[in-house]
């Protein structure tokens, strides 16, 4: 009975997710697929934009950064791995699950290296601002979101981060 | 989903979760496991309080809010902690779901609530023996493993 008053069953799914990005998706397929691309079609109705991809493409963008900056922190104080490869690996599955909601990789952002503060404890706290501040983005967005199913994304990833910033505090220091 | 629907099903599973933390909660020691006991404390008190708020908006969506089951099946005996551990998890497991689901039906302040109840769930879930998940509430979003 607890089962069924807790339902596990949630009703959107990552296929149903790919189709609440159609304007996207038509934008594509006329890009790539169609013969008549670059005709002029002045009756043609043009796809509406999707709300949500400037969104996506904020989220993306801060998943990227954030990714950025712990390679780096890694990179520089090489002790802090054990302690931040788990950040890391969640922003390589978020940013899976953003490819997925677009139904195509996104692009990368090219970007200038984070810079690392040369302190071990200074750097840690830098990280640690970088993941809260995309944990609170992210509940912006998912807040913000026209999608229910492009906000459901964003929450979840936000309390993953924020699941991921407790662990962090509860791992033993190097 | 409905909006009204959303929140009914949330409230169903708070009525399950405080019913539940009341009994794990009875059946650990303060004394013995105080680091536990807090945390079924806190989460009972928690979810008691989330009830009362869906209960309200519930009633301000102009529905009647779904009222409590007399009791509810434990998913498995509390004969130690450790089972003690699985189920608060659990519970906590099973409310992200629900909160992830009202996230997607609903807008404006009721999302709100839902985002945050979903994080609090989410981070509550590693008081019990819970690992970081990077899909919580919501795993299928992850890559499927076969």
């Amino acid at each position: 009975m607890c089962r069924a008053a807790l339902p596990s069953d949630v009703p959107v799914g990552r296929r149903a997710l790919v189709l609440t990005f159609p304007g996207l998706a038509l934008a594509l397929t006329s890009c790539d697929l169609d013969p008549r691309a670059g005709r002029a079609e002045p009756d043609a109705p043009a796809p509406p934009e999707d709300p949500d991809l400037d969104a996506l493409g904020a989220v993306v963008d801060a998943t990227d950064a954030a990714a950025a900056l712990v390679a780096a922190t890694i990179s520089a104080h090489p002790a802090l791995g054990p302690r931040l490869a788990a950040f890391g690996e969640l922003h390589t599955a978020h940013r899976g699950a953003l490819d997925g909601a677009a139904d195509r990789p996104q692009d990368t952002a090219t970007t200038t290296p984070p810079s690392v503060p040369p302190v071990r404890a200074q750097a840690l706290a830098a990280l640690r601002r970088s993941e809260s501040a995309l944990a609170t983005a992210l509940a912006g967005g998912a807040l913000r979101a026209d999608s229910g199913a492009f906000a459901r994304l964003l929450a979840v990833m936000s309390a993953a981060v924020q699941q991921e910033l407790l662990a962090l505090d509860r791992r033993v220091a190097p | 989903m409905r909006l009204v629907e959303g929140l009914q099903t949330t409230l169903a599973a708070e009525h399950a979760a405080v019913w539940l933390y009341g009994v794990l909660g009875a059946q650990t020691s303060q004394a013995g496991e105080p680091a536990l006991y807090d945390g079924l404390v806190e989460g009972y008190r928690r979810h008691r309080a989330r009830r009362d708020q869906l209960t309200g908006l519930v009633r301000d969506a102009g529905a009647e809010p779904v009222a409590a089951a007399p009791a509810y099946d434990l998913p498995e005996p509390l004969a130690d902690v450790a089972q003690v551990r699985r189920v608060a998890l659990g519970v906590e497991e099973g409310c992200a779901a629900t909160y992830s689901s009202l996230v997607a039906g609903s807008v404006g302040d009721d999302r709100r609530w839902a985002i945050t109840a979903l994080t609090d769930a989410a981070v509550r879930q590693l008081a019990f023996g819970g690992v970081p998940q990077a899909f919580p509430g919501a795993p299928e979003l992850g890559p499927t493993t076969s």
